[in-house]
Formats: structure tokens, C-alpha cells, sequence
């Protein structure tokens, strides 16, 4: 990739560059750790990075570094607010998600649906090490997990997530599931009601 | 075999690269409605594990899709989206995703109601205008949906009809009283749905 190449420029402008960009993905792996703590000693991400100016000018894109816009306080409905302060904090993102993929987006890859069951395939390329996220993936799916739960449990934007994983399946380390067939769409409808009514 | 696979044989499954035998079949049900109609509360009702919170990201790709004109002041484009998860017999696991319910939301939508068996619309009479937009989408992409109207602390302040005719949906969309808190009252929403799913399933196999 082309981003691999990096001038002296460059890395010193990323140099500079605001000090959450450069921790770790590993402090976001649980929310529940304060923020800002001891980020573990592992190579800074910059020069995976994409140089944000060849997005187009407007560029929402995977920027995520604000807050989560939080939906549904409850039953209570009496109140439309965002998320308490506290609660806003945990979900602040230190690594913009393009940092995490290289740069490219889900739009590279092949879909993988949100509720794809995905798993270990057992076997690890040989060579490989992976680092961070993906290694909180591999750990994450030693038993068959949907991709939209992966990527809550890892604390990564679903995008991000679908990127790793399709690398990681690409490389033979993660299965994308393919479920059992079905005879029809209204066999597995009637054991989807069967299985509603029974809980 | 390099010595790293070592952290990766705990999968049991002797037959990869085949399917495992622990592949259960994914469905799933989307659940939209306004903020704080109680799409959370009503998955977690029902989920077997706390729901969980995920983060979309809104791409380049769609920023056509999404209009920003009125959150012109939002630093942001990152939308959480809640979902559960409930496995139903032994190989089936059914997710249950809550998404808001307004029109600039649609680039989540059309990824959500993707195979999606179908949807439940969560309505706060106090708010009907929020759940439009959801309404719209599923009549129009004929996503099999129901509305469950939200009985906050048990209040019933308007009658079915009155707010079927508000929401202008047909008569055959199913629609009924649920305290999203309540386990039982969301199964049954749960419940419709599917049904409703499968009599317009079997409708159209026929027709066809």
C-alpha cells in the first residue's frame, strides 16, 4: 500500500500530531478502565495511517473520535437527553478507526452481514502475529460470535471490525460461518416461531 | 504447525476448514423507534445477555444518504446502535437490533433490514412523529413489520385505533400494547411479529 510510504515530513507533522492519536488501541479494550491510564508499550499506529487529507473535504468518514450519540435512555422516555457525562467518556475514541484498517473501509472488503457467526478456524498462519485489535478478535471468537458482537465487545466501530475480521479470514485465522441450509424461508420462519413461543 | 497456533486450538472442531457443528443459523429482528421510546429497554427485556452497544460509523459512501442539514452543529457522525441476543432451540440465534428511528439514520437501515426476518416499530404516543420514518422504510422496502406501542408505567392514553389511524398504518400491520419492560408483553410483540412474518411470507410464496 501506498500509505507505507511516508515522508520525513510527514511522520514529523504525525509526530506532532495530538497525543491520542498515537495510544494504543489496547486502552480501549475495556471500558471500564479509566481513561488516559498507562497505555501499553506497543508501537504507535501512525504509520499504518492513511493520510487523512485524500478523504474528501467534508468527511464524516470514520472519524469517531467525539462522542457516541447516545439513543434510548429507557422506559422512563421522559427525557431525550445524551448520555450522562460519565457514561460519554468511556465511549470517546483515541485512535481514529482508519488508523486501526490502514485506511481502507468496509466498502474494500466483502460484506460480512452484522449478525455473521464467526469463529477460530484453529489454525494460525504461520508467521503470523497479530497485534492489538485483531489479536482481541482471534481471542473473542474462540467460540462462534456475531460480528456486530465482536465489535462491541472489542470496542471497535462495526466498519473497523468488518475490515479486521475479513483480513483475518483472508489470512485463515477466523471463519465466517456459513450456517446450515435451510430446506426453505418458511422452515426456518416456523422454527423461529417455534422458538419465540418457547422462551 | 508454528508455534503460535498454540493459543488457537481450543476449538474442538476436527473438521475445520468444513462448517463447525457449533454454526447456529443468525437471524435477525430489527427494533426501531424514536429516542427514548424504549427500543433498549424493550430488547433487554428479552435478550439472555445485557445489551450491548455498538458503534456505526458513518462513511464517505454515505454521507449522500445521510442528511446532515440538521445536525449541521453535531462534532460527530457516530450513531450507537444496541442490540441482544437470544438463542432459540439449539441452532438458532435471533439478534435483536435497536436503531434509532429518524430519517437520517437510513444508511443503518438499509444495512439492519438486510435479511432481516423483520422489524418492530416501538412507539411513545407522546412522540408519534418520531416513528414515521421507520414506518415508511418497512412499508417500503416490505420488511414484515408490527408496532408495539410502549405502555410507559403501564399508562394506555390512547385506544389502538385512534393511534393506527394517526400512524396511517393498514389494518393488516399488526399492532398492540407492550410495557417494553415487561419479559412476557415483549415476547409476545416477539411473537406477532414472527407470526405476521411467516402469514406474509406464505402469502407471497403463493401468489408467486
Amino acid at each position: 500500500m501506498a500509505t507505507e510510504d511516508v515522508t520525513g515530513e510527514q511522520a514529523a507533522q504525525r509526530a506532532i500530531a495530538p497525543v491520542p492519536r498515537l495510544v494504543p488501541i489496547l486502552t480501549l479494550a475495556s471500558r471500564s478502565d479509566p481513561p488516559h491510564t498507562s497505555p501499553p508499550v506497543v508501537e504507535p499506529v501512525v504509520e499504518r495511517a492513511t493520510e487523512p487529507d485524500v478523504e474528501p473535504a467534508p468527511e464524516p468518514a470514520l472519524t469517531a473520535d467525539g462522542p457516541v450519540e447516545s439513543d434510548d435512555p429507557g422506559t422512563t422516555g421522559t427525557s431525550a437527553a445524551p448520555a450522562a457525562p460519565e457514561e460519554r467518556e468511556h465511549t470517546g475514541r483515541l485512535v481514529r478507526p482508519y488508523a486501526m484498517t490502514g485506511g481502507r473501509t468496509a466498502a474494500d472488503v466483502a460484506t460480512i452481514s452484522l449478525e455473521a457467526q464467526i469463529q477460530v478456524s484453529g489454525t494460525q498462519p504461520a508467521g503470523k502475529v497479530y497485534r492489538w485489535e485483531a489479536a482481541r478478535i482471534l481471542q473473542l471468537a474462540i467460540t462462534p460470535i456475531a460480528l456486530i458482537e465482536l465489535s462491541a465487545r472489542a470496542s471497535i466501530p462495526i466498519g473497523v471490525a468488518r475490515v479486521i475480521v475479513s483480513d483475518l479470514a483472508g489470512d485463515g485465522a477466523l471463519v465466517v460461518q456459513r450456517p446450515p441450509t435451510q430446506p426453505t424461508y418458511t422452515s426456518l420462519l416456523e422454527k423461529v416461531l417455534a422458538g419465540v413461543r418457547a422462551l | 504447525m508454528s508455534a503460535h497456533s498454540d493459543n488457537f486450538h481450543n476449538n474442538t472442531n476436527a473438521t475445520f476448514p468444513n462448517v463447525p457443528p457449533t454454526a447456529k443459523i443468525p437471524v435477525k429482528v430489527v427494533v426501531a423507534g424514536g429516542f427514548g421510546a424504549g427500543k433498549t429497554t424493550f430488547v433487554g427485556a428479552i435478550s439472555e445477555i445485557e445489551p450491548l452497544r455498538s458503534e456505526a460509523v458513518m462513511t464517505s459512501a454515505s454521507t449522500d444518504v445521510d442528511d446532515l442539514a440538521f445536525t449541521a452543529d453535531k462534532t460527530t457522525t457516530t450513531v450507537a446502535m444496541d442490540f441482544g441476543r437470544i438463542g432459540l432451540g439449539d441452532d438458532i440465534v435471533l439478534y435483536l437490533f435497536g436503531t434509532p428511528g429518524q430519517e437520517r439514520y437510513h444508511f443503518m437501515w438499509n444495512e439492519l433490514s438486510r435479511g432481516a426476518i423483520g422489524a418492530i416499530v416501538v412507539v411513545d404516543t407522546r412522540r408519534l412523529g418520531d416513528c414515521f420514518a421507520a414506518i415508511d422504510y418497512f412499508e417500503s422496502r416490505q420488511v414484515p413489520f408490527v408496532v408495539a406501542i410502549n405502555t410507559f408505567h403501564g399508562e394506555r392514553t390512547h385506544d389502538v385505533t385512534d393511534i393506527r389511524e394517526a400512524l396511517q398504518v393498514p389494518n393488516h400491520v399488526p399492532m398492540l400494547h407492550a410495557d417494553a419492560r415487561d419479559r412476557l408483553e415483549v415476547k409476545t410483540v416477539l411473537v406477532t411479529m414472527v407470526e405476521h412474518a411467516l402469514t406474509i411470507h406464505r402469502a407471497t410464496s403463493a401468489a408467486a
